[in-house]
């Protein structure tokens, strides 16, 4: 493709689906300018229809179900793991707590 | 309206005033998911499910792995929904989530990749443990298949560099401007246009014949 110091950025139009009437209009008043640069040009338009011939890749019907699914239970099992780090040692501790409680409570008075 | 009661009050109104603006839907969804909301958090998934997972499947070429990692790519947006920032558009956030679950997954394969492939299944002995698919000559699912074109055009994709594919297909995907793009991709973007330019150069030339007889006009 001919690099044209007037405009750099005609050949990032072509990558993309969603040109606006505007830029398409620059694009052929462009082209008419330089026909020689028409072969390049058609090969561009040629991969872009290419690519968009790329088929969707099949989603399983339930895929949304699936991922809430995990969430849940991902939620859950986070939830339990914090219940029993309570259980397994903040019974340990509260009483420790409430004894320094009130020695720095004390502490503070004197 | 007042704002609705959390226990984050400051952070409460700052939502609130930006779900209250023109906000993009997505950022509103995303700022419902951040509350719990699993509604907001199925429309998201409903909506992007199908572009994640044809991302996802030309990166990773399985179309059985790329499944479990699109859903884990939303499992993931989820878990990670309380650092989303209004101020990042939802779709660069949730592709530079999938294109790292992939890399990710790229380099755990080739971390580990000697497995013996002739150790014999246990239950049928004239069978191997494991078949793998020759991953050299990408064969996509007969599904995926119309014909001798659209397989040509995959094994050309699949045969870029990892970052020139992902480049090339977030493009044509409408939903990410350059920039964004170079945000998902982690480079600058001028380093993005060229990894397009460099990309489709390369298709250019392995769909040469193809291009130029532009052969699948006639069969579509």
């Amino acid at each position: 493709m001919t690099d044209d110091p007037l405009d750099p950025l005609l050949p990032e139009l072509t990558w993309r689906q969603d040109i606006s009437p505007e830029e398409q209009a620059r694009l052929r008043a462009w082209l008419a300018a330089h026909p020689e640069a028409q072969a390049d040009w058609e090969a561009e338009a040629s991969l872009n229809e290419a690519l968009d011939r790329l088929p969707d890749v099949p989603v399983a019907t339930n895929f949304t179900a699936r991922v809430l699914q995990t969430v849940e239970r991902e939620t859950q099992r986070q939830e339990r793991g914090r219940a029993s780090i309570w259980r397994r040692w903040g019974w340990r501790w509260l009483p420790k707590a409430a004894v320094a409680a009130l020695v720095l409570g004390g502490g503070f008075r004197l | 309206m007042p704002p609705p009661a959390t226990l984050f009050p400051g952070r409460c109104v700052i939502e609130w005033r930006c779900m209250s603006a023109d906000l993009d839907p997505d950022a509103a969804l995303m700022l419902r998911v951040k509350q719990g909301d699993s509604s907001a958090f199925a429309s998201l998934v409903d909506k992007y499910k199908q572009p994640v997972m044809n991302m996802v499947y030309r990166m990773l070429h399985d179309a059985t792995e790329a499944e479990d990692l699109a859903q884990n790519v939303f499992v993931q947006v989820y878990k990670s929904a309380h650092r989303y920032e209004v101020s990042s558009k939802f779709t660069t956030w949730l592709f530079t989530i999938a294109r790292n679950l992939c890399l990710n997954e790229i380099r755990r394969r080739s971390r580990h990749p000697a497995e013996s492939l002739d150790l014999p299944h246990p239950e049928q002995q004239d069978q191997p443990l494991r078949q793998f698919e020759d991953k050299k000559t990408f064969s996509p699912p007969e599904s995926l298949l119309h014909g001798e074109l659209e397989e040509k055009i995959e094994q050309a994709l699949a045969g870029l560099p990892e970052n020139q594919r992902t480049a090339i297909l977030l493009c044509r995907q409408d939903e990410l401007s350059y920039e964004e793009i170079a945000e998902v991709l982690d480079c600058s973007l001028s380093a993005t246009k060229s990894l397009i330019h460099r990309g489709r150069e390369t298709l250019k030339l392995k769909l040469k014949a193809y291009l130029r007889t532009g052969a699948w006009k006639e069969s579509s």
